[in-house]
């Protein structure tokens, strides 16, 4: 049944409407502080050029060049800026003046030092530097880096550079050299057609201490796990490194190599005896860029025996 | 300043009286309370074989013709039992139930009989004034009940509530045959003095949460309740926050599951849904099909749904923030997609995306208003034809209107509008905060919402109960059989629910 109470008499009157208030408020006074510049500059990216690789030359006048991205199938033309100063820093300066639109250095996925410049100063720039990134592949170029990326742009610019397998983060290079180990870094040579793997490149704690070439490049690839579709020719065909899995033993560097046949019939112990070679040539100068011994060990005193499995 | 400032102070509260009208009841007196009332009907009847006349007093309209003609006019008139009786005889008899109505009361004042006469009833006055008798012979016009339009199951009962109180509450009583089910009544409403239930099962809802409902309710001053608004929008809190404190219901076994459960309904006469207190986040992303669905697929649609609302609410703010201050973040391939898409476009991201939220809700509303045919052709030339129109001419991006569009698909998928409506107004604060500082806005946007959930109470439970107290069921559905236990921030005496 219906009945006619309306309610208490008094009702305490609500806060109506504080939070909307504050909420317009608080985007009042960041829309104040944005209009003010007092906070993060916006980056629309069509005002930027996006930079996918860049390039170190010099030790003492530092020559910057930078590669733009494309998107590949596209017909684009990727472009080239340069910069040049008296350390990286203003170079890269130099380098974005060069650009109608700002050069973004945030997407560069490939840093391509010169065989002159100075790694470690380049590496600690990448680290204090707000837009590059830690992430970024280290490729060491034999002879001017400047000269073979803008011979390679058209193929450098449509890559991402984040699948190399032979490729080394930045950051990951730093850390391995802070600590006072040898690394391998992948290294590049200017050829017929631009860029091309060269063997690699020996940097230590104070810098660039050596090469791996010919055999000891190929052992140096076995070790660092790098394997990816390998042929070695044999004298019986060809072989084809599917995987190869390294680690020390009772002062025996033990290897097993998983390989399947890629021409004629080659046999087990042509492997063998070539996994043997390449590696102890790997070895032979004595950096142990792998982390195979502790850090007063030398791996020249290790000794190599390689198994092999053949799959179909 | 208002903005700043505490505001202009509250009129204070209208004297009332109580009751509404003093003073006898007397045909006169009735005559004046419903003066310019064409429906106010007075006749004098003769009763049989006498020279004595009472006055039948009714509003056309709200009483069923036939039974007053039936249950009152014809016994008076034909019952020779009742002729020569005195008048105070007389009078017992018909009220003893010599006249045929199921219900009969003794009306002493003009307040309790003026409501009656709203109600459906129609009085016989006393000569002379003083009392009335009145008897329950009232319309029952009412919208038969049909499948709820807003939460469909496939597998669930078709019945959904409709604008009549009593057919709501038998429609529960039908589905909770437990003599504990307990329903109490409340009239809310200055004008339009509607009357509102309180329900819930004795022994297994919180006596507190009872307790506060009936206070809260009890506590509304409104004009006119004519809408679930106007009910909820009284409970505390609810003015702190968009985001929905009960959860409203079409469908009477969602309703039952809650009481079942150990929370509080309501039920209002005129509004074709049931309110159920407390409600917590968990409550509004769940379906009314979970419980049909089998309990790996209803947990995985479960999940879906949570991510569903992480997307809709962050997505925007996300691709502002990134597309205007964290570009290294993207992939370098999309980036270069959405600038190439973004050169021509002369717009700032922010104001880009912002363009496209207020259009999309824009739409949206459009088409919730219009009627459903044109509704649709609103939002098929509004959301394709206007949206592909203004990317070939490059007013917006291709990208912001695949962000806009999956934030908006994704906050469909939140079953609950009320919450699908907070979450609309917080994406669009979020995309403001993500295209002025990024995402470092958008993450301090993201905490001040997780504090404000936070800091929300529905009647006792926190609001982020899920993740407060563990309680996984708000997420994950259990297997039925191993659902043993009522949730714990109900504080039912009674938690197990089967063995």
């Amino acid at each position: 049944m219906t009945r006619l109470r309306q309610g208490p008499e008094e009702r305490p009157a609500q806060k109506v409407g504080v939070p909307v208030k504050r909420s317009i408020a608080v985007l009042l006074v960041l829309a104040l502080l944005q209009l003010a510049g007092l906070l993060p500059p916006t980056r629309e990216m069509e005002s930027l050029q996006l930079i996918t690789a860049l390039a170190v030359d010099g030790d003492r006048e530092v020559t910057a060049t930078a590669l733009t991205a494309v998107r590949p199938g596209e017909g684009e033309e990727p472009q080239i800026f340069t910069g040049a100063g008296e350390d990286l820093a203003v170079a890269c300066r130099s380098l974005r003046e060069s650009s109608a639109r700002r050069a973004y250095l945030g997407q560069t996925a490939q840093l391509l030092v010169g065989e002159d410049s100075d790694l470690w100063e380049t590496l600690t720039f990448v680290l204090d530097h707000r837009e590059l990134r830690l992430d970024t592949l280290l490729y060491m170029v034999r002879g001017q880096a400047g000269a073979g990326l803008m011979a390679s742009a058209g193929l450098v610019s449509a890559e991402s550079g984040g699948d190399d397998v032979r490729g080394v983060a930045v950051g990951r290079a730093l850390a391995r050299l802070s600590a006072g180990d040898y690394l391998p870094l992948p290294a590049l040579s200017l050829g017929r057609e631009g860029l091309a793997p060269d063997g690699w490149v020996v940097a230590g704690p104070y810098g660039v201490v050596g090469d791996l070439r010919g055999r000891a490049a190929l052992g140096c690839e076995l070790l660092s796990g790098v394997k990816a579709g390998r042929v070695i020719p044999l004298p019986g065909g060809a072989a084809e490194i599917l995987d190869a899995r390294c680690r020390v033993r009772e002062d025996t560097l033990r290897c097993t190599l998983t390989a399947r046949s890629a021409q004629g019939s080659p046999r087990a112990e042509q492997l063998e005896e070539w996994g043997g070679e390449v590696l102890s040539a790997a070895l032979a100068p004595g950096w142990d860029c792998w982390g195979l011994l502790p850090l007063d060990g030398d791996v020249r005193s290790l000794a190599v025996q390689v198994k092999v499995r053949w799959v179909e | 300043m208002v903005l700043f400032g505490p505001g202009p102070a509250p009129d204070p509260p209208h004297p009332r009286q109580e009751p509404r009208l003093p003073g006898p009841l007397t045909e006169e007196a009735l005559t004046g309370v419903f003066a310019q009332c064409v429906d106010y009907n007075c006749r004098a009847v003769a009763v049989a074989g006498s020279e004595q006349t009472l006055g039948l007093v009714y509003l056309a309209g709200m009483v069923r013709m036939e039974r007053v003609s039936d249950y009152v006019l014809r016994p008076l008139a034909q019952d020779g039992a009742l002729a020569g009786l005195p008048l105070d005889t007389l009078w017992e008899k018909m009220a003893a139930g010599a006249l045929y109505s199921l219900g009969v009361e003794e009306r002493r004042d003009l307040d309790t009989a003026v409501a009656d006469l709203i109600d459906g009833n129609c009085l016989l006055l006393y000569p002379g004034g003083g009392k009335a008798l009145s008897f329950n012979v009232g319309t029952e016009e009412k919208r038969g009940i049909s499948e709820p339009e807003e939460e469909v199951s496939l597998k669930g009962p078709k019945d959904a509530f409709v604008e009549n109180l009593r057919t709501n509450t038998s429609l529960v009583r039908r589905h909770l045959k437990a003599p504990e089910l307990r329903i109490t009544e409340q009239v809310v409403g200055r004008q339009s003095l509607t009357p509102v239930d309180v329900v819930w099962l004795e022994g297994i809802a919180h006596s507190d949460t009872v307790e506060r409902v009936s206070k809260e309710l009890e506590a509304i001053d409104i004009d006119a309740l004519l809408s679930t608004g106007n009910l909820t929008e009284y409970l505390p809190g609810a003015l702190d926050t968009p985001f929905p404190l009960v959860q409203s219901t079409q469908r009477p076994d969602r309703f039952c599951y809650g009481l079942a459960q150990g929370r509080v309904g309501i039920l209002a006469e005129g509004l074709p849904l049931g309110v159920l207190a407390p409600a917590v986040l968990g409550d509004f992303l769940r379906s009314p099909e979970d419980r049909a669905e089998n309990w790996m697929v209803a947990t995985a649609l479960s999940l879906l749904r949570w991510l569903c609302l992480l997307a809709t609410l962050l997505l925007p703010g996300a691709y502002v923030a990134l597309v205007s201050f964290h570009p290294e973040l993207i992939p370098t391939r999309l980036a270069l997609s959405i600038m190439a898409a973004r050169l021509a476009v002369p717009f700032s991201a922010l104001f880009e995306t912002l363009l496209l939220l207020v259009a999309f809700e824009v739409l949206q509303e459009a088409g919730l208003r219009l009627p459903s045919s044109i509704g649709q052709t609103v939002s098929i030339l509004g959301g394709l034809v206007v949206g592909s129109a203004a990317v070939e001419a490059k007013l917006i991006s291709p990208a912001v209107l695949v962000v806009v569009a999956v934030a908006g698909v994704a906050g469909y998928t939140v079953p609950d509008q009320d919450l699908a409506g907070a979450l609309r107004l917080w994406r669009l604060a979020l995309a403001v905060l993500g295209g002025l500082c990024g995402l470092f806005g958008l993450a301090a946007g993201a905490v001040l919402l997780i504090g404000h959930l936070a800091g929300l109470d529905s009647f006792g439970s926190p609001y982020l109960i899920p993740f407060a107290a563990g309680d996984g069921e708000q997420i994950f559905r259990q297997p039925l059989p191993h659902d043993k236990f009522r949730p714990v921030h109900l504080k039912g005496r009674n938690r197990r629910k089967q063995k």
